[in-house]
């Protein structure tokens, strides 16, 4: 048996495998869902060309112009790289110049709360790694950046796909900023930002920090530039460190529960399958709650719709009021109410229907 | 377009019904935050609606098992 020890690429082992240096240990990938597996919005669909914010979870697309792109997970329907069964594909719905001010983008938002080792913004500053495939009909030079949610502090990178249509790994990386002010608590970290079509104020020069807000680089490749010209990517990486380590695999349980710390999507769909206890609450209220699985970032933005539960009476299984009325969030749970006489009965019960999502996003 | 509710502490987002809680974290309350700062002003709150209550019937008694021995 041999073994050879190399300073730069870590230890090989008789059978070619490699175990690479550098090599952290648990929650390596900064990224959250950076295999693009968990889709809660969507579930698969197509968004519309309108798109401007999530697509699949933690993953958003933002233009500036509205109607130049569409994005979907698994988009096309193209073989993902070796060991991925998910990524996330936009497609350019047009031929379109980008004005100065124009910016078309794949992001991503690193909580400041999970970057705060990287101690940004202090002469401790680490280097970080950012690794990801990409696919794209279009061939040349990309662009990206890294930027603070200040939006004064931002590293314009550049990557170049040499082959159309051709999963490619790419690899960044990045000297950590030793200035600027980087949120460390439950705000905007770090945002990684994949360009599809930058104007020039938002384009500055690769490799080099710079004090203002650019999304990309220079003269990169714009993408709403043709029309169908498609831009896919998955297992997205940053890690602390000078080395690109493998793709961090987590089980599908934790990387939902990570998602979920930002985005729930509920489907109670319209039996009678969840049922939770009704209460009477300050006199008027029949008020009814539901604890969440993970404890939000923030308290959530709730979209409940209008069909979200109808009270009964728990004994007579007579329906007391068929529309809600109020709701209450917390990061822990929310709260349903109807207003008015219901209140009397008890017990009484709430009958949870439809797809109420709750939104704790950056 | 936002719209106050019975809570002190939630507004409505109009476009979508949303309920946006007044957390500074929220970024969807920052986006309401600076709506207001734009001099906007939020409708008023929804009037609570009396729910009907279908009234229910009284359930009888049921006789119960005595001990005592019938006179006669």
């Amino acid at each position: 048996m041999s073994v050879s020890i190399n300073g730069t690429n870590g230890v090989t082992f008789n059978d070619g495998s490699l175990q690479k240096t550098s090599a952290q240990t648990g929650f390596r990938n900064r990224i959250i869902n950076g295999d693009m597996r968990i889709d809660q919005r969507f579930a698969g669909a197509a968004t519309a060309n309108t798109i401007n914010g999530y697509v699949v979870d933690r993953f958003q697309v933002s233009q500036s112009t509205s109607g130049k792109l569409i994005a979907q997970q698994n988009a096309g329907s193209v073989t993902p790289p070796s060991g991925f069964t998910n990524y996330l594909g936009v497609t350019s719905q047009s031929s379109y110049s980008v004005t100065s001010s124009d910016f078309f983008l794949v992001q991503h938002a690193l909580e400041g709360l999970n970057i705060s080792d990287l101690a940004w913004g202090t002469a401790s500053a680490k280097t970080v790694t950012v690794s990801f495939w990409v696919r794209s009909s279009l061939t040349g030079t990309f662009g990206g950046s890294l930027r603070n949610s200040a939006n004064n502090r931002s590293y314009p990178f550049s990557y170049s796909i040499s082959s159309a249509n051709t999963w490619e790994q790419k690899t960044i990386t990045v000297s950590g900023d030793t200035t600027g002010t980087w949120e460390t608590g439950n705000g905007a970290g770090i945002w990684l930002a994949l360009g599809l079509g930058a104007g020039s104020t938002n384009s500055g020069t690769a490799g080099a920090w710079a004090g203002g807000f650019f999304l990309s680089t220079t003269g990169a490749t714009s993408v709403v530039g043709t029309n169908g010209a498609t831009f896919y990517i998955t297992g997205v990486q940053l890690e602390a460190g000078s080395t690109a380590t493998d793709f961090e695999r987590r089980p599908i349980g934790t990387e939902l529960a990570l998602c979920q710390r930002y985005f729930i999507a509920y489907e109670f769909g319209t039996g009678t399958d969840t049922i939770v206890n009704s209460h009477f609450l300050n006199g008027n209220t029949q008020s009814a709650s539901l604890s969440l699985p993970v404890t939000m970032r923030a308290l959530p933005t709730g979209e409940f719709g209008t069909t979200v539960g109808t009270f009964w009476n728990a004994t007579s299984s007579a329906a007391l009021n068929t529309a809600t009325s109020s709701f209450a969030l917390t990061k822990y749970s929310f709260r349903i109410g109807a207003t008015g006489n219901p209140s009397a009965i008890s017990p009484a019960q709430l009958i949870l229907n439809g797809t109420p999502k709750l939104s704790a996003e950056l | 377009m936002y719209k106050k509710t019975l809570f002190e502490n939630v507004v409505r987002r109009t476009y979508d019904n949303a309920c946006v809680p007044f957390d500074p974290a929220n970024t969807d309350y920052q986006a309401y935050l600076k709506w207001l700062s734009e001099g906007n002003e939020p409708l008023p709150a929804d009037e609570p609606q009396l729910p009907v209550v279908e009234e229910v019937a009284p359930v009888a008694e049921e006789a119960t098992p005595t001990d005592e021995p019938s006179e006669g």
